[in-house]
């Protein structure tokens, strides 16, 4: 029973049990809030791990009607910090966010004015040793946004973002640099050029056994397993 | 002996307790793994032991896992949980009396619950990891560790203090449960990104494990294929999965799991059984869900299904254990004479594959090691025992990579789970900074509540909740869990400058209880 619909007789009986100091003099909302913050304190000690024994008897102080008592929770759409982050999805996919906060916005275009500047995002890849650099895609954008990069050629590469200001003269500032990613490669590497190793024809047995003839990384039944996993749903429908 | 083979075991569950509720459904995948698959894996050690049978097993128990199993509260609602699991066994035996094809394995579960109980209480005193311990002690085992909240590390990269506090977080955890650091870890999700061994190493982690293309794409090529582990440039050894062991359980066309003895999965009487009498044993809202007593085995590929013979299933187990012994061998007798020192097969599982989704799994396990007891061409053996004897690797640039679907990252990432890591990003960042801002503090108060803020954030970071919005299984809830989280944090923060709502930070503090441990300025 929630404890807004006890009676405050009810109420107080559940304080002397408690021996809360004071009950006597106590308003309804008073003694609600102090049986609730002694329950809260038993539950505490009691859910600490590796802690003392507790019993049961906090525990079913909880309303067990399995209505969620929390409200919708809304999370903030922006931060008010700069941000530029860049995120490895596969061999030819990517993804980026950003924030761009309105202080910085105008400190690169003058009083919040898009007329005479743009907001460009540009990726970048690099070989090792940061050889060979490319713009590879620019798109104008927003000050806050989402970004998924598709494109072959960052397989393997070094990747990053760059968020910059480009006015009409043709000038070009940078506002926002992302860290520097190593994508992941979807191939064997033909470098065996190191005093490491040598490869011979054996090598290429090995490497041909481990791969078993076939081209399958990750497993398929992976998340057709993860999902049977959890038993408490029945997840007989979709997984046969 | 020419070859080794390395079992590893995945055991993971994200950090679930609702002390705000008596009966709470996710609670029950603690519960169901427990019963299913810890125990009975423990169960089975204790019998080889006593066999005498050479058992080498690695597992990994991620921190979250550690700190349920420890915890107080969920052991009480464990061992009810299995009180009233026996009650219903009984009440099966009485029902199933006129069908003596049920009766007899309605008496099997009772006898099964009970012995699990029994063996919770006298064996274990309750301490599942003191279980496992025993058995590291003994040195059959080797216990590993996994990013404390089994964050996904490629998605911190770029802030690399995110990882680190996911790395120490666990090390220190691990040294709380276990008193001693860990030598090993099992990489959240097996994804890698280029330079984490740099972090691990300053941990004294000494490895980790890829999936087959971590280290068959690697660089310069892998001389071994993945039958070697290689080194990373700080030293830290990599060893990848074997394809062929793993597709032998899991492939859905040749698996062993799939054997029309087996237990089958989706027949249970708390779908089957009439709502009056079920009732007290499913959800209290009167959702139907598994109870774990099921009749049937697999029996086909249509509906019909018939009932399951605990006996014929178990002779099942020999026979796969038996196969799989000898295809390893066999694969070994094929690799040797391609190499200049002795293969190494190394499968890793999910170890709540073995008895939760293949009921007989723990059986199988066991098996595996008796006949492999009696086979000279292939010996069980652990990570660190094999870095032991082999010393020099070849070392390569490790392949970024994950075991999940496709490969890469993309479950974890995509137009359903994306907006995550923005919100994860901001608190990361924003925890970091306030470790340096109070990092001197000697006040209780804001102590606490950045503590709490460590521990939101870290529950936020959990893969599983991208992973659940992934799949389609229970997304409420994931969503619910991201979102909790990350509104307690921000809370938090804004009570760092108007002082502590003591209600909301007790309330916190008892329901995302992990990690008491816990300093924010791991975050430093």
């Amino acid at each position: 029973m929630e404890k807004q619909n006890m009676t405050k007789k009810k109420l107080y009986e559940i304080a002397r049990k408690h021996n809360i100091p004071g009950r006597s003099k106590m308003s309804k909302k008073e003694l609600i809030s102090a049986i609730e913050d002694i329950e809260t304190v038993n539950l505490t000690e009691k859910s600490v791990a590796g802690g003392d024994k507790g019993t049961s008897a906090a525990i079913t102080n909880f309303p067990s009607d399995g209505i969620n008592p929390e409200p919708e929770i809304t999370l903030p759409e922006k931060y008010n910090v700069d941000t530029l982050v860049l995120l490895p999805i596969n061999p030819a996919n990517a993804f980026a966010f950003w924030e761009v906060t309105a202080t910085t916005l105008a400190k690169y275009t003058g009083e919040r004015d898009l007329s005479k500047c743009k907001l460009v995002l540009s990726f970048f890849i690099s070989g090792e040793n940061n050889s060979q650099m490319e713009r590879i895609a620019f798109s104008p954008v927003y000050d806050i946004g989402n970004y998924y990069l598709n494109d072959s050629r960052i397989n393997d590469s070094i990747l990053w973002a760059e968020l910059d200001a480009f006015y009409n003269d043709g000038k070009r500032i940078n506002i926002l640099t992302s860290a520097k990613i190593k994508m992941p490669s979807d191939k064997i590497s033909t470098d065996t050029d190191t005093e490491f190793m040598q490869i011979n024809e054996n090598s290429e047995k090995l490497l041909e056994y481990s791969i078993a003839g076939e081209k399958i990384i990750g497993s398929g039944e992976f998340i057709h397993r993860k999902m049977k996993m959890f038993s408490s749903y029945n997840t007989a429908k979709g997984a046969q | 002996m020419t070859g080794y083979w390395m079992l590893v075991l995945h055991s993971h569950l994200p950090f679930i307790k609702h002390p705000e509720y008596e009966y709470f459904l996710e609670e029950h995948w603690l519960y169901e793994a427990i019963s299913e698959c810890y125990l009975p894996l423990l169960m089975q050690l204790e019998t080889l032991q006593k066999e005498n049978i050479n058992v080498k097993l690695t597992v990994s128990l991620t921190p979250t896992l550690c700190e349920m199993l420890s915890d107080n509260m969920l052991k009480e609602r464990y061992e009810k949980y299995l009180q009233k699991m026996i009650t219903l066994s009984k009440k099966e035996i009485d029902r199933t009396k006129a069908e003596p094809e049920f009766n007899k394995t309605a008496e099997f579960y009772l006898e099964r619950f009970t012995t699990l109980l029994n063996y919770f209480r006298t064996n274990l005193d309750r301490n599942i990891l003191a279980g496992y311990n025993k058995f590291q002690e003994k040195g059959i085992l080797e216990i590993i560790t996994c990013a404390a909240t089994h964050g996904f590390l490629p998605f911190m990269a770029h802030f690399s203090k995110g990882v680190k506090a996911q790395i120490e977080i666990a090390v220190n955890n691990y040294q709380k449960h276990f008193n001693q650091k860990p030598a090993g870890i099992w990489l959240p999700e097996c994804a890698y990104y280029q330079g984490l061994e740099t972090i691990l190493s300053e941990y004294g982690i000494k490895y980790f494990f890829t999936d087959t293309h971590g280290i068959l794409y690697s660089k310069p090529r892998p001389k071994y294929g993945v039958y070697a582990p290689v080194y990373t440039k700080t030293g830290t050894a990599a060893f990848a999965r074997d394809f062929h062991s793993s597709k032998q359980v899991w492939s859905s066309k040749e698996g062993y799991p799939g054997d029309f003895n087996y237990r089958d999965f989706y027949r249970d009487i708390g779908y089957d059984l009439d709502m009056e009498y079920i009732k007290p044993y499913i959800s209290p809202d009167g959702a139907r869900v598994f109870t774990g007593i099921k009749y049937y085995k697999i029996t086909g590929k249509s509906d019909h299904k018939e009932p399951y013979v605990r006996g014929n299933a178990i002779n099942k187990v020999s026979e796969h254990a038996r196969h799989f012994v000898s295809e390893r061998s066999k694969q070994i007798q094929e690799l040797a004479p391609l190499m200049d020192r002795a293969p190494l097969i190394c499968s890793p599982y999910d170890a709540e594959l073995f008895g939760h989704w293949w009921f007989e799994g723990p059986e199988f396990l066991a098996n595996t090691f008796r006949y492999m007891n009696n086979d000279n061409t292939i010996e069980p053996v652990t990570p660190s025992e094999y870095l032991k004897k082999y010393r020099t690797n070849q070392v390569v640039n490790v392949n970024p990579s994950s075991w999940g679907d496709k490969g890469y990252y993309e479950v974890w990432l995509n137009g359903g789970n994306d907006w995550i890591y923005r919100h994860l990003d901001y608190a990361v960042k924003k925890i970091s900074d306030l470790a340096r801002k109070y990092n001197e503090t000697s006040d209780s108060d804001k102590k606490r509540i950045l503590n709490q803020m460590a521990r939101e954030l870290l529950l936020a970071q959990s893969s599983d909740w991208a992973f659940l919005i992934t799949t389609g299984t229970a997304t409420e809830y994931a969503l619910k869990r991201t979102k909790e989280h990350l509104h307690n944090f921000l809370r938090l923060e804004q009570m760092l400058n108007t002082g502590v709502d003591e209600r909301f930070l007790a309330k916190c503090e008892t329901k995302n209880s992990i990690f008491q441990e816990i300093s924010y300025t791991s975050f430093l």
